[in-house]
């Protein structure tokens, strides 16, 4: 119960940040020298017609009533605004996308999570090894290179010279099988499990550069997490006490090991969909990213405001979910955000 | 004996923390080749149109006689589409990235510090939870997401997508600032300062940060390869740094659409990128280094 309340509270405070953050962007927006209207349709087009648009978009309202307006059409209709580049309503488009960009941040928050944990513990319990050095050595390149530089990488290894993966782009989905917008689990739902194959083939490339600093990242902190409780006074004692080496390591290690791990682990998963933008790009695959980009880049008032609303969203429901398993894993620690 | 013991005693103790920071830091070779290539990196960017072979080709010259020439003796990362000189574009572009890289830090250090100092020490006040709060609706979104929204909308360019990453760097700053200004203010020789009547402000600058500022520069150092990758990755989509003035990022993607023939136009300037980072980070790696040293 008590979990539930403070959940509860830290919802209710998060929510409160978000209204905060939609009307910082949106005050932004408005500021925006020139017309977005008017340069959304071109010389053109008529005054009057631009007007009535305006008007229609809220747009030669006073900030707080357009933001009014625009948060009652959220709660009331779920209605984003609508987007002066593709013309459709946002929630509309981001309904479209952001179920494919978060099928390809969940493989990659899965790959992240399982490689970083595998890796970490290798290196932590051969430490000084030769395969911890190669293990670090990996993990320091991993950590400094930029997530296209493997992406390009891995188009020239993979792709190019191997010729094992496709250079980009995703099967084409037959319009009968559209249900949630994510490929792979379309797929799944409609039962075809060579185009799963399929997707899952395209998606492999992509998944792995996206992951692969993650990875990096998660195997250095699981490694200093393990390392440092190895020489902890419990483990001495349940190796004295008789513990054999796979309890000890998976039981004894593992679990403490996860309070650090996990809580780098949510602010990794947190920034993915961030970090996608490149790679979206880079392998055509057409996302929830690549839609941020190209509403952020044709400076599309409701679409800026929307999409930056579901980053922001995303990434407080994985903090929250980071908190919860944190707190179940670590009984000393209460919620954040309790003051 | 005695007598050096003395003689030491009288040299300026600033002097003598320094040499014993200097010996735990230079114990790491890691640590030393990363200072090493900073400051060659930093030397790169300071002389790079006299260091660059081809100083010319940073702008729009069009040699279409020399285009896609691999990497030779001549062209040491090869000619790009316009017969333009790789190298020479590269060591332009990194001093464009280090530029960036220096000025979101000197836009959000002090900033970010200063608000921290004050909500730390202010802790329980109005002014804390308005400080904090404030920083937390700026930490509610990817950093990159952030700068580039700044950026397109108070319009593109350098000075542009320096400040939009500014804006979506402070908080760290200041929550690093706020969570180590809370420790230190139960400290004794912060009471007991207090209680002396020593006025706040020279009690936050004269007392606290200089207590922080090891920990902001270790920061700094490690966060300038990350805000070189975020200005990259935006110089990638078009946003900074623009044509014809090469960025490392804009190099990058411009040299995709030529893969995999002319491999150079992508491979060496995202090499340059991780030399950059690579060598901040082993810097900052060192500073961690003594840091921990030292609070042991």
């Amino acid at each position: 119960m008590k979990i539930l309340k403070k959940t509860l509270r830290r919802v209710l405070h998060t929510l409160l940040v978000l209204l905060a953050l939609s009307f910082l962007i949106f005050s932004f927006i408005r500021i925006i020298p020139g017309d977005p209207v008017r340069s959304s349709m071109g010389p053109m087009v008529p005054e009057e017609t631009i007007q009535k648009i305006r008007s229609e978009l809220n747009f030669d309202k006073p900030l707080p009533v357009q933001y009014f307006y625009w948060i009652k059409g959220i709660v009331t209709a779920g209605d984003f605004g609508m987007s002066l580049f593709t013309h459709r309503s946002v929630g509309e488009d981001i309904a479209r996308y952001l179920p494919r960009s978060l099928e390809l941040c969940l493989y990659s928050a899965l790959l992240i999570l399982m490689m970083g944990v595998l890796l970490g513990t290798i290196s932590a319990v051969f430490k000084n090894s030769w395969i911890d050095n190669v293990i670090r050595v990996f993990t320091y390149f991993g950590v400094v290179t930029p997530p296209y530089a493997f992406a390009i990488f891995f188009m020239l290894l993979f792709s190019y010279s191997l010729r094992l993966f496709p250079i980009g782009g995703v099967p084409v989905m037959p319009a009968e099988y559209v249900r949630t917008g994510a490929l792979g689990l379309d797929a799944l739902l409609a039962g075809d499990f060579a185009l799963y194959g399929k997707v899952m083939h395209s998606m492999f490339l992509p998944v792995l550069s996206l992951s692969i600093g993650g990875i990096a990242y998660q195997t250095r902190i699981h490694r200093s997490a393990m390392v440092e409780n190895i020489n902890a006074d419990y483990i001495a004692f349940a190796r004295v006490a008789g513990v054999g080496n796979g309890k000890l390591i998976f039981k004894h290690l593992m679990k403490p090991s996860f309070i650090p791990t996990f809580t780098v682990y949510g602010l990794q998963v947190a920034s993915l969909l961030g970090n996608a933008f490149i790679i979206e790009v880079l392998f055509r695959y057409q996302g929830f990213s690549q839609y941020s980009l190209s509403v952020i880049m044709n400076k599309d008032p409701y679409g800026i405001v929307g999409v930056t609303l579901i980053f922001g969203i995303i990434f407080a429901v994985v903090n929250v979910l980071i908190d919860m398993g944190v707190s179940v894993l670590d009984p000393r620690i209460g919620l954040r955000g309790e003051a | 004996m005695e007598m050096q013991q003395t003689l030491s005693a009288t040299t300026n103790p600033r002097v003598e923390a320094f040499k014993k920071d200097w010996y735990k830091f230079s114990r790491n070779p890691m640590s030393l080749l990363g200072l090493a290539v900073v400051i060659l990196v930093i030397f790169c960017a300071i002389f790079a149109d006299v260091i660059a072979p081809f100083p010319e080709d940073a702008g729009l010259a069009v040699y279409m006689e020399r285009a896609f020439e691999g990497p030779s003796g001549q062209h040491l990362a090869g000619t790009d589409q316009f017969g333009r000189d790789v190298f020479s574009r590269m060591l332009i572009g990194l001093r464009y990235s280090l530029g960036i890289g220096l000025l979101v830090l000197a836009l959000s250090v002090p900033f970010g510090v200063i608000l921290g100092l004050l909500a730390g020490y202010f802790k329980g006040t109005w002014l804390d939870i308005l400080i904090m709060r404030f920083t937390e609706i700026f930490m509610s979104i990817p950093p990159l997401i952030l700068a580039m929204v700044v950026c397109t909308i108070f319009g593109n360019g350098y000075l542009f997508a320096s400040i939009g990453i500014a804006v979506a760097w402070w908080p760290w700053y200041t929550r690093l600032t706020y969570n180590m200004v809370t420790s230190l203010s139960n400290e004794l020789f912060i009471v007991y300062t207090e209680l002396s009547g020593v006025k706040v402000m020279r009690i936050i600058l004269r007392e606290m940060l200089p207590n922080i500022t090891s920990s902001v520069i270790t920061k700094m150092s490690l966060d300038m390869g990350s805000i070189i990758i975020t200005a990259s990755s935006m110089s990638f989509v078009g946003l900074g740094v623009q044509p014809p003035t090469p960025s490392l990022g804009s190099m990058v993607s411009e040299g995709v659409a030529y893969l995999p023939e002319f491999w150079w136009l992508t491979i060496m300037p995202a090499l340059m990128v991780v030399l950059i980072v690579m060598s901040f980070n082993l810097l900052g790696d060192g500073l961690t280094d003594v840091l921990a040293m030292e609070e042991k």
